[in-house]
């Protein structure tokens, strides 16, 4: 890969890139500032040298963020462009060369920078980060937008004055439009891409598909593994399947056909696998909270997608399939069991 | 008579005798239900994906699937090793940051450098340690998720002992920490020590793994207490009801066993290893329908073609007298084409085949060897099942074959314990009985719901060495297990009759209605001991017609019955009837064929003659 770091120093558009800030798959974001105004941006550089289907989700990810201005959960999207440079030191010639970037809205730090020291962070704090993140998705999802990459390093701190820290959702290169026809391969939506330590076990299977409940429910599991990491800072999935990754990879040698049908099979014993992880969850919870967290992450990150949500007995979903206000009201129980508990031991 | 249906069984498909010949498919047995370790799975496969992708080849159709998985691999993992580098850029003394890049470097295949951080996470946890306590005497739990990352990343990065020893330092150890710090003692089969290292903690996981430890020490009653404990979440684990069942059958309650099994296939419908559990607990207590129709359903499940399922209803057909069907069933399974199946079973399920059809006189004795060879050779050293097949073909002194080479190579795969079948034919084939005999007992305590070990050790008890009391305490102990295996009942009640307990070998004998030739031979046997010489004689002879048919399973009908004449006459010095007028004759005639003169049951046979005052025919 062809970094786009020699751009440090440089101007594109009306920005002047200051210093990287993160790299990822398919680009690199530096600090920035606008020009005209000396206002501190974000912008994220695709790499030289993308493929047409990372070409695709960059300029989708610009698309959505679009769709989703005004939202107070979700990073802004200021300005999206293609431009031209010159860099004789990196190509040898002073050929132009095109460059796509976004500008985004300047954040301090992604959560996993926080989780770091997590120790450090009073669980009032963390949960109201998380409740943040939780919002985000649920504005997004009544957009008819799935995010498809959750995870703390997607999810971004903004300082505000008086102290406040707002919590953002960003890196929508995975996300998919509901609304709108798939541009993607099928199969890449049955592996779902991104970090396998954070992802539902369905991807690891390949078993996810290009349907909308399907995406909500691949969400519902991403807000789970990140009260997981909130809490633990390491990923659900990696802890839960890195044991069992020689198991899963026997299940991927046989024909594909017979994928589904081995994922079914493996659902009970999924679960059961998952239960060590929990345990490693709930020795990290205070105990205000552990039982009502467990509970609500056990639901979130089933390994059967269709039992994220909740249903009646009689099986049918009690909460309209985008809506995730029910998932904010648990995190507001958990709030409310930690301040409660809080506030009895002051008195 | 004796009838050894002993030292045959090939993993429990089927239950053989006489060495050579005269293989009756007598009841199934159990060898399908085994213990299943939840723990120890985990880290013996803590491996990358990226370690078990095939190679592409040439000419070879892609499926898409894989071609998406191996793009993923290479394509993503350089932005999530980046971004963990990043983080630990950022943080460089926090546990959390290192092991998060200490496990993404295991995900993407740089096994070295993820062990090294998985080192720095203890590393730096133990100065957190040292800091914290100087400076609050607080005891630690923190920092377990980041342990438990780095612990698995040591053992799937091949330093499991490393990760141990690492372990073994660290003060706090919660629950999961525990778990894993155990599971690594289980992996090198100290089921002690990691029992020993298991907190008193109640929960289900830790409640399952001690289960399952107290089970592979033999101590039942504990095993069963703690797998109560973990059915007592509401939704067990499958390991937990296959070790309940497991537990339930071992301890001597077969419909205790098979209630647990139904429970697990209920709820784990697709798996095979509960199907199997089943059907051959279905099998001990002698419901062979049930266990074929659940065979059925399960193959069905599974596509029509799983060539562990073919092997399961052959059992089960076998276990029915229907040699035939059972052939007819594997020669199904083995037309598969090998890309769909997986190919361990399939080279087992092709070795029974070549075996049985061997058994049916279909196929010489050296084209059936050829093939299991060939299999053992291909199949990366082949496995245990496959591997006792091979060992049922040799049964002549000094007669080893490959099986020595065969069983060191699966021993340093395995251990001692999984090969004791392979030690004891070894030991049989050099005629060293005394050693047998020790090693048959172990491998019955090993694997307690395996008849072909009781039978082998109580043959070798009652005959080699001449102790049939503990030959007929030993069988009764594992017919209380195994009580639906008539094999298994023949030949406790041939070593009740020599202990002197006549009246319940007839009561054993009498709990099975087969008719196959060992069994009429052994009411022979019972009929001599009891005086009824004529009687005695008579079923004899039926049993030697019996087995001389064509249409039984025996490779060769005329070995048989030489075999069964020289038992006859050892048992009527052994029972001090060789004076009476009504065997003289019989008595007169017996000659020991050539062709078994140097079989190992023959030689098993030859001590019991001597303590008897047989003069041995020939010498």
């Amino acid at each position: 890969m062809i970094s786009a770091s020699f751009l440090i120093g440089s101007s594109i558009g009306d920005y002047d890139l200051l210093d990287c800030i993160g790299e990822g798959a398919f680009g690199t974001v530096f600090r920035g500032t606008h020009i005209p105004t000396g206002t501190g941006v974000a912008v994220k550089v695709l790499r030289l040298g993308a493929t047409l289907e990372e070409v695709r989700e960059f300029e989708n990810e610009a698309q959505l963020l679009a769709r989703l201005t005004g939202t107070t959960n979700v990073v802004e999207l200021l300005d999206s462009q293609t431009t031209s440079v010159t860099n004789p030191r990196l190509l040898g010639s002073a050929v132009p060369f095109p460059i796509q970037f976004h500008v985004m809205e300047l954040a301090d730090r992604s959560l996993d920078y926080l989780l770091a020291h997590r120790d450090k962070i009073p669980w009032t704090e963390r949960i109201l980060h998380y409740r943040n993140v939780a919002l985000g998705v649920h504005q997004m999802h009544l957009r008819d937008i799935v995010h498809r990459d959750l995870k703390s390093s997607n999810c971004l701190l903004f300082s505000r004055p008086r102290h406040v820290v707002e919590t953002k959702v960003s890196d929508l290169g995975r996300a998919r439009d509901l609304t709108q026809a798939s541009g993607a391969q099928l199969s890449s939506y049955s592996i779902g891409r991104g970090d396998p330590r954070f992802a539902p076990p369905e991807f690891l299977w390949m078993q996810g598909i290009d349907q909308g409940q399907a995406h909500r429910c691949s969400d519902l599991y991403g807000l789970g593994s990140l009260l997981f990491e909130v809490a633990t800072g390491q990923g659900l999935t990696g802890i839960a399947l890195q044991p069992r990754l020689g198991i899963i990879a026997a299940d991927l040698r046989l024909p594909s056909s017979r994928w589904p049908v081995k994922y079914r099979s493996r659902i009970p014993e999924i679960r059961n696998w998952f239960d060590v992880a929990y345990q490693v969850f709930a020795a990290e919870l205070p105990a205000s909270i552990r039982t009502e967290a467990v509970a609500l992450v056990r639901q979130l990150c089933d390994p059967d997608p269709d039992r994220r949500t909740p249903y009646t007995r009689a099986g049918n979903s009690t909460v309209p399939n985008n809506d995730l206000n029910w998932i904010v009201r648990r995190i507001d129980i958990l709030g409310k069991l930690l301040t409660t508990i809080s506030q009895g031991r002051h008195s | 008579m004796t009838l050894l249906n002993t030292v045959l069984d090939v993993n429990g498909a089927f239950t053989m005798q006489l060495g050579t010949s005269p293989a009756v498919p007598s009841s199934a047995d159990m060898s399908h239900a085994h213990l299943v370790s939840y723990p120890a799975v985990a880290v013996a496969d803590l491996i990358t994906l990226q370690s078990r992708i095939p190679a592409f080849r040439k000419s070879q159709i892609v499926d898409p699937g894989h071609e998406r998985r191996i793009a993923y691999e290479t394509h993503e993992r350089e932005g999530i090793v980046r971004q963990a580098r990043r983080l630990k850029e950022y943080a460089p003394e926090s546990v959390t940051t290192v092991a998060r890049l200490a496990q993404a470097l295991l995900l993407t295949g740089s096994r070295d450098e993820a062990a090294i951080e998985a080192r720095e996470v203890f590393r730096l946890h133990a100065r957190e340690a040292l800091e914290k306590y100087k400076a609050a005497s607080e005891m630690l739990s923190w920092n377990a998720p980041s342990l438990y990352v780095a612990a698995m990343v040591l053992a799937g990065s091949g330093k499991a002992s490393e990760a141990e020893v690492l372990l073994s330092k660290t003060h706090g150890r919660t629950g999961p920490l525990n778990l894993i710090y155990a599971a690594l003692a289980e992996q090198r089969r100290d089921h002690a020590e990691a029992l020993a290292r298991l907190s008193s903690s109640v929960d289900p996981e830790t409640a399952s793994f001690r289960g399952y430890l107290l089970l592979r020490l033999g101590r039942f009653g504990e095993a069963i207490h703690n797998l109560r404990i973990a059915t007592r979440g509401g939704s067990p684990s499958l390991a937990v009801l296959m070790n309940l069942a497991y537990t339930h059958a071992a301890l001597g309650y077969p419909e205790k066993a098979v209630r647990s099994a139904r429970e697990a296939v209920a709820t784990f419908p697709l798996n095979r290893e509960a199907s199997s559990a089943l059907c051959a607990y279905l099998s001990a207590v002698g419901e062979w329908d049930a266990a074929s129709s659940e065979a059925e359903r399960s193959m069905a499940a599974s596509g029509g073609y799983d060539p562990k399922f073919s092997l399961i209803l052959s059992q089960a057909l076998l276990a029915k007298g229907d040699l035939h069907a059972g052939i007819r069933v594997l020669r199904r399974s083995v037309q598969v084409p090998s890309s769909l199946v997986e190919s361990g079973p399939l080279a087992d399920a092709e070795g029974t085949l070549a075996f049985l059809e061997w058994r049916a006189g279909s196929r010489s004795r050296s084209s059936s060897t050829d093939v299991v060879l060939r299999l053992l050779r291909g199949f990366g050293g082949g496995s245990i099942y496959l591997a006792r097949v091979y060992s049922e073909m040799l049964d002549r002194i000094g007669d080893f074959g490959d099986l020595p080479v065969i069983k060191d190579r699966l021993e340093k795969q395995t251990d001692a314990e999984t090969v004791l079948p392979l030690t004891v034919k070894i030991g049989l084939l050099a005629a060293d009985f005394e050693r047998a005999t020790e090693d048959a007992r172990r491998w019955t305590s090993a694997s307690p719901l395996d008849p072909r070990a009781a039978g082998t050790a109580i043959i070798l008890l009652s005959d080699a060495m001449g102790d049939s009391g503990r030959a007929a305490h030993l069988g009764l102990d594992a017919l209380k297990r195994m009580p639906g295996n008539s094999g298994l009942r023949n030949d406790v009640a041939y070593a009740l009759v020599f202990a002197g307990h006549l009246d319940l070998a007839r009561e054993v004998i009498r709990m099975t209605d087969d008719a196959t030739a060992p069994l009429v031979a052994t009411r022979g046997l019972i009929e001599l001991a009891a005086g009824n010489v004529s009687k005695g004689l008579q079923y004899y002879d039926d049993a030697a017609r019996l087995g001389g048919t064509k249409g039984q399973d025996h490779a060769d009908p005329g070995e048989f019955v030489s075999m069964l004449r020289i038992y006859e006459a050892v048992s009527i010095h052994r029972l001090g009837l060789a004076d009476r007028p009504e065997v003289e004759a019989g008595l007169a005639e017996l000659r020991i064929p050539k062709s078994l003169e140097d079989k190992y049951m023959v030689g098993m046979l030859r001590p019991a003659a001597e303590r008897a005052g047989m003069a041995w025919p020939g010498d």
